[in-house]
């Protein structure tokens, strides 16, 4: 092996190393004293500016409550009176109610009884119309033949169940006919009231 | 132990700054909890001050419509008691049929004031029962019965019979229950 390719062999700047390593300063880009410090600033930092945000938050929760305190007490006095307003609607609606509640009817008479002097056919003769809680029985008498007052008479019929001003109030209405001896023709129509409301 | 705290010593001599940081951090760590607390109660009170004002608020917006609404009630129910009945007065209870009977141009054959069923004592008001017979055309009939239904005393039907009268007389008989809204 020649003496250049030796890697034992000594050059020719070589001495011996005397640094006192432990006691020399940090030669490191970042020093181990620096990122301490960084670290505990940082924290620092943190910490300030989130209590900075709670006293923010503190003050702006407090003008809050002030802002809503004073708009309570200018609506006091208004509220008060519309209080009052309320109280005095509901005694007066439990009037009206009270005066419903005795009074309620579930159609007017008068109204079913024009209706009825429009629409029932001219062959028709009323002889009487009766009430009572249940039903309402119109009975009168055809100068016609069975067959054409059975036409007649269901024929009003069907157009009474479509009328919107009838309809409504009665659960049924059924047509009878009667012949008598003699042969008249007598007929019934029974308006059947539906219950009142509860 | 006196070399633990000398090197405490040491290590806090070495880095002032972070002993710094540390105590302000300690103070601004109690700080927070009692701000966070604080901030914590105060968003309750915030909270309910903003119901009660949303509250007042939609009173307040009411309060328009509840102003036209009783003056609307005030109205009808000033009708309704301008209107009663008085139960021992009959010869004025009676009168307003005949008053109608005018306007109808019927015949009221009799009127009679039925007795009153009593009223509850916590009740606003009673009715009183009329029978009343007519006599009339149809449409005078028909007429009177719309004027005692929409007239200004509250009324209710409660049975009515029409008859035609016997031949050759062409009108019409009808006897008619009402009741009327009276004072307690």
């Amino acid at each position: 092996m020649t003496k250049s390719r030796d890697p034992l062999a000594l050059g020719p700047h070589w001495h011996v190393d005397c640094r006192l390593e432990t006691e020399l300063p940090e030669d490191n880009v970042v020093g181990k004293r620096f990122l301490i410090n960084a670290l505990f600033g940082s924290a620092t930092l943190a910490l300030i500016l989130f209590t900075g945000w709670l006293a923010y938050m503190n003050l702006s929760l407090h003008s809050q409550i002030r802002d809503w305190d004073q708009r309570i007490t200018e609506s006091r006095k208004e509220v008060q009176e519309i209080q009052k307003l309320q109280r005095d609607y509901l005694v007066e609606a439990k009037k009206v109610d009270h005066a419903y509640a005795l009074m309620k009817s579930s159609f007017f008479i008068s109204g079913f009884t024009a209706h009825l002097g429009q629409t029932l056919p001219r062959q028709l003769n009323v002889d009487s119309i009766d009430s009572s809680e249940t039903a309402i029985m119109v009975r009168g008498s055809i100068h016609e033949s069975y067959e054409t007052a059975s036409d007649l008479l269901s024929g009003y019929r069907k157009q009474l169940l479509k009328e919107p001003e009838i309809a409504p109030f009665f659960d049924k209405i059924n047509t009878d006919l009667v012949r008598a001896p003699d042969n008249t023709i007598s007929f019934e129509i029974t308006f059947q009231r539906k219950p009142p409301p509860a | 132990m006196n070399t633990e705290l000398a090197r405490l010593l040491t290590w806090l001599r070495r880095y002032p700054f972070c002993v710094t940081c540390a105590l302000v951090s300690l103070i601004l760590a109690g700080t927070c909890w009692v701000l966070w607390q604080r901030v914590g109660e105060l968003r309750e009170v915030v909270s309910s001050r903003a119901q009660e004002g949303e509250n007042m608020l939609a009173t307040r917006v009411s309060g328009i419509t509840l102003r036209s609404d009783l003056a609307y009630v005030r109205e009808y129910t000033k009708v309704i008691e301008d209107n009663l009945l008085v139960a021992d007065n009959p010869v004025e209870n009676k009168g307003y049929f005949y008053r109608l009977e005018k306007q109808a141009r019927v015949s009221l054959t009799d009127v009679q004031q039925l007795p009153a069923p009593p009223a509850d004592t916590d009740s606003l008001y009673r009715r009183i029962p009329f029978a009343l017979k007519l006599t009339g055309g149809y449409d005078q009939l028909a007429a009177f019965l719309r004027a005692v239904e929409t007239g200004p005393r509250l009324s209710n039907v409660t049975s009515f019979s029409f008859r035609r009268n016997a031949p050759p007389s062409l009108l019409l008989t009808l006897d008619l229950t009402v009741e009327q809204l009276a004072k307690p």
